[in-house]
C-alpha cells in the first residue's frame, strides 16, 4: 500500500529515502535533496505517479540510475512499515576466504561460469615511476590519435590570415593593422575510453593496471572515461578520480558492484558499452581494451561487437598484459587480433615511440 | 495576457499537456510532469537521450505554447563565452574610429566605440535583456558538444542570470528565463550542471505514442501505414549491428516520404526506395535488407 506522506512528515521521509539511494551507490547531493523536498511539496497534492516523477527528476540525474531509482522507490514508498534498506546490487556469487590451493578448484574458480570472489582483497601501490611512464605513453597516444580538425582556431606562424583577429588587435593602434595574425584550425582533442578486464585471470596485473588507471588522472577531466568489467560492465571514472590509493579504489569499486570476480564475458560487457554508452563512442574516441582475452562468453558475439565498435570510434587498441606465446593464445585474443586496429602490450604503452608508431601504422 | 506569476500558479500538468498537444507535440506523462516541475520551481531542465526524439522540438513548442521568444544557443566544440554572451563589432568600431579621429578626442572616441550600438549580443545576453510579459525560453542545445570550460562558465551564468560587460556594467534578468538544456551524451555532463537542473531521459516513445506522433505530423497518412513504419523502425532499433538507430524524426521523415510516393502499405519495394530516409549511414544501409523490415503477418 502506498501513501504519500503528510507535508509535515515529508522532509524526514525524503532524507530517509535519499539515504537509501546513497547506500545503493547513487550520488545525491544535499542541494538535490532540498530540491526533491521542494518538488515533493509541490507534487504531494497530486497523484502518486506525479510524486514519483517529481522525486525522479530531482534525485536521479543519470540514465543508468533510473532503473535503480524506480526499484528503490517502489520498495521504500510501498512498504514503509517493514522498511529495510536494500542491500547493494546483488549477484549470484561464491565467496572463498582465500584462493583455493589445489589446481582444479583454482581453475574452476578462475574460469567458472558463475561469479567467484575472493574475500580480503589486497593490492600494492604501484611504483611512482611506472605511473610516470604510463602518463607519458598515454599523453602521446592521445596526441598522436588526434585526427580531425575542429572549429576552434589557433595562432600559427604559417597559417591563413585571420582578419578578425587583425582587426581586433588594430583597435589598440587606433585602427592601424600593425600586427598581422595568422591562424589555422586546431585539431580536436581525442577522448580516451579505457575498458579494463578485472577478472581473476588478470589478478597478477592489477598493480600494473592500477598504475595505468592512475596515469589517466593527469589528463583533463572529461577527456577520458574508465570502465571495468569481469562478468558485467561498470563505469568507474568518478571513483578513480576521487580515489586516494589503489586499495581505496579497489574497496570502493567492490562496494558499488561485486566486480573482481571471475566468469569473464568480454563480448557481453562490450555490448553494454556500445549500447548504453554509445554517445561516448564517437569518432573522436580512442577505445583501449585491456584484457588477456580469456573469455567465457560467446566469441561470435565478441567479434560482432568489436566490429561494430570499430565503426563507431576512431581507434580500437587491444592491450594485453604481457607477451603470449602463440600456442597458449586464448581464443578471445584471436578475435582481438582480427577486429581491433592494433594490439599492444602494457609495457609498450609506456614507450611513447612505440605508441606513436602503432598509431601511425593504423592511420 | 495573464501575468507570468499567475499563469505559473494556475498551471497543472494536464494544462501543460494540453498546451503541448495543441501544437502537435505528443509528450509522455513523465516528460510533462518534469517540465511542469521545472516551470514551477524555476529550475533549468536537462534533457538527455537519443538523437531525434524531440528534445529540441520541446523547447520550440514550449516557447510557442507560452507565446514567448525562443532564444537558441547551439553548442559546438570550441564555443567560447564571447560567442554565447557578447562580442564587439570590430569592423564597425574601426569605421567609427576612422570617421571620428579628425573631429573627436580619444576619450570620446573610446566612449563612442564601446557603447551598446557596437555590441553584438549573444543568446545569453539576449535572454538576460529580454523585455516582455513572459520570460523567454532559452534553449542550450547539445551541451555535450561544448568543452568542459564552457560548461563551467554556464554554471556561473545559470546561478545568477547576470552578465557583466566591463565597459557598460552589469545586466541582470528581470525574470529568470526558462532554460532547457539538451545533450546527446557524446560526453558525460559534469555533476555540477546536473545538480542545478531537473533531469529527464528522453528515449524512443512506446509504439502507440509513436504512431500517434506520425499521424499528427504527416497529414493524411493512413493509420495502417503509420503502424507498419513504426514497427519497422522498432525492428531497426533492436538490430545490434545498426550503428545509427533511427529517432522519431527519422520515422516521421520516412512516413512522409512513403506518403509522398503514394504508398498505402510498407512493402519491399517501398522500403528499398525510401530506406535512406531512415538509415543515414552507408554501412548500415548495406547491413539491412528490406525483407527484414516488412512484416509477414
Amino acid at each position: 500500500m502506498t501513501v504519500i506522506p503528510r507535508p509535515d512528515e515529508l522532509p524526514r521521509r525524503i532524507v530517509e529515502f535519499v539515504d537509501a539511494l546513497r547506500r545503493n551507490g547513487m550520488r545525491v547531493s544535499t542541494s538535490e535533496a532540498i530540491d526533491a523536498a521542494r518538488a515533493a511539496m509541490i507534487a504531494s497534492s497530486l497523484d502518486l505517479e506525479v510524486f514519483r516523477l517529481s522525486l525522479r527528476a530531482t534525485l536521479a540525474k543519470r540514465s543508468e540510475d533510473l532503473l535503480l531509482f524506480d526499484e528503490l522507490f517502489a520498495k521504500y514508498w510501498m512498504n514503509v512499515t517493514h522498511w529495510e534498506l536494500p542491500r547493494p546490487r546483488t549477484a549470484v556469487r561464491i565467496v572463498y576466504d582465500e584462493p583455493p590451493g589445489d589446481p582444479v578448484s583454482h581453475f574452476l574458480g578462475v574460469y567458472s561460469p558463475l561469479d567467484v570472489y575472493w574475500e580480503g582483497l589486497s593490492i600494492e601501490e604501484p611504483h611512482p615511476d611506472a605511473v610516470k611512464r604510463y602518463k607519458v605513453g598515454v599523453r602521446s597516444l592521445v596526441r598522436a590519435a588526434s585526427l580531425k580538425e575542429g572549429r576552434r582556431k589557433t595562432r600559427l606562424k604559417s597559417g591563413d590570415m585571420d582578419f578578425r583577429k587583425i582587426m581586433k588587435r588594430s583597435l589598440k593602434a587606433f585602427g592601424e593593422p600593425y600586427w598581422l595574425v595568422k591562424s589555422g584550425r586546431r585539431r580536436t582533442k581525442s577522448r580516451l575510453v579505457l575498458v579494463a578486464d578485472v577478472s581473476n585471470s588478470m589478478k597478477d596485473y592489477w598493480v600494473e593496471l592500477y598504475a595505468l588507471l592512475s596515469s589517466l588522472k593527469s589528463l583533463p577531466s572529461g577527456s577520458y572515461e574508465v570502465f571495468l568489467f569481469s562478468t558485467r560492465l561498470f563505469r568507474a571514472t568518478e571513483i578513480l578520480q576521487s580515489s586516494r590509493s589503489a586499495l581505496d579504489f579497489l574497496r570502493r569499486t567492490q562496494e558499488h558492484v561485486g566486480l573482481w570476480g571471475s566468469g569473464t564475458r568480454i563480448g557481453d560487457s562490450l555490448a553494454v558499452l556500445a549500447e548504453r554508452y554509445s554517445g561516448i563512442l564517437s569518432s573522436r574516441a580512442i577505445l583501449v581494451i585491456v584484457s588477456d582475452g580469456w573469455d567465457l562468453g560467446d566469441l561470435d558475439k565478441l567479434r560482432e561487437v568489436l566490429r561494430a565498435i570499430r565503426r563507431m570510434v576512431g581507434l580500437v587498441i587491444w592491450v594485453v598484459p604481457g607477451r603470449v606465446p602463440e600456442a597458449d593464445r586464448p581464443a578471445g585474443l584471436d578475435v582481438a587480433l582480427e577486429e581491433s586496429h592494433t594490439v599492444m602490450t602494457l609495457e609498450s604503452l609506456k614507450d611513447p615511440r612505440l605508441v606513436k608508431r602503432a598509431v601511425y601504422f593504423v592511420k | 495576457m495573464e501575468s507570468w506569476e499567475r499563469f505559473i500558479e494556475g498551471l497543472t500538468p494536464e494544462k501543460l499537456r494540453e498546451l503541448l498537444l495543441a501544437r502537435g507535440y505528443i509528450p509522455g506523462e513523465d516528460l510533462v510532469t518534469t517540465l511542469w516541475l521545472a516551470l514551477k520551481m524555476g529550475k533549468p531542465l536537462l534533457l538527455e537521450g537519443e538523437p531525434g526524439c524531440g528534445k529540441t522540438e520541446l523547447a520550440k513548442v514550449l516557447a510557442e505554447a507560452l507565446e514567448t521568444e525562443l532564444i537558441r544557443l547551439q553548442c559546438y566544440e570550441g564555443i567560447e563565452a564571447s560567442q554565447a554572451l557578447y562580442d564587439w563589432d570590430y569592423p564597425k568600431q574601426l569605421l567609427a574610429i576612422r570617421m571620428l579621429e579628425r573631429t573627436s578626442d580619444p576619450q570620446s572616441i573610446e566612449r563612442e566605440i564601446y557603447s551598446e550600438k557596437y555590441l553584438l549580443k549573444g543568446p545569453l545576453l539576449r535572454a538576460v535583456l529580454h523585455e516582455g510579459p513572459r520570460p523567454p525560453v532559452l534553449l542550450i542545445d547539445e551541451i555535450d558538444r561544448a568543452d568542459e570550460e564552457f560548461e563551467a562558465f554556464l554554471l556561473e551564468f545559470l546561478a545568477e542570470f547576470q552578465v557583466t560587460i566591463p565597459e557598460l556594467g552589469t545586466f541582470k534578468a528581470k525574470t529568470r528565463p526558462i532554460v532547457i538544456i539538451t545533450s546527446n551524451r557524446t560526453r558525460e555532463i559534469g555533476d555540477g550542471l546536473r545538480r542545478r537542473c531537473l533531469y529527464h531521459y528522453v528515449t524512443y516513445p512506446p509504439k502507440d505514442r509513436e504512431i500517434e506522433i506520425i499521424v499528427a505530423k504527416v497529414n493524411g497518412i493512413e493509420k495502417k501505414l503509420a503502424e507498419q513504419v513504426v514497427t519497422a523502425a522498432g525492428k531497426l532499433r533492436s538490430m545490434k549491428n545498426i550503428m545509427k538507430k533511427p529517432g522519431v524524426s527519422e520515422t516521421v521523415d520516412w512516413a512522409n516520404a512513403l506518403k509522398l510516393l503514394g504508398y498505402k502499405e510498407l512493402n519491399e519495394e517501398a522500403v528499398e526506395r525510401t530506406l535512406a530516409c531512415v538509415i543515414k549511414s552507408g554501412e548500415d544501409l548495406r547491413t539491412v535488407s528490406p525483407d527484414d523490415l516488412v512484416s509477414n503477418g
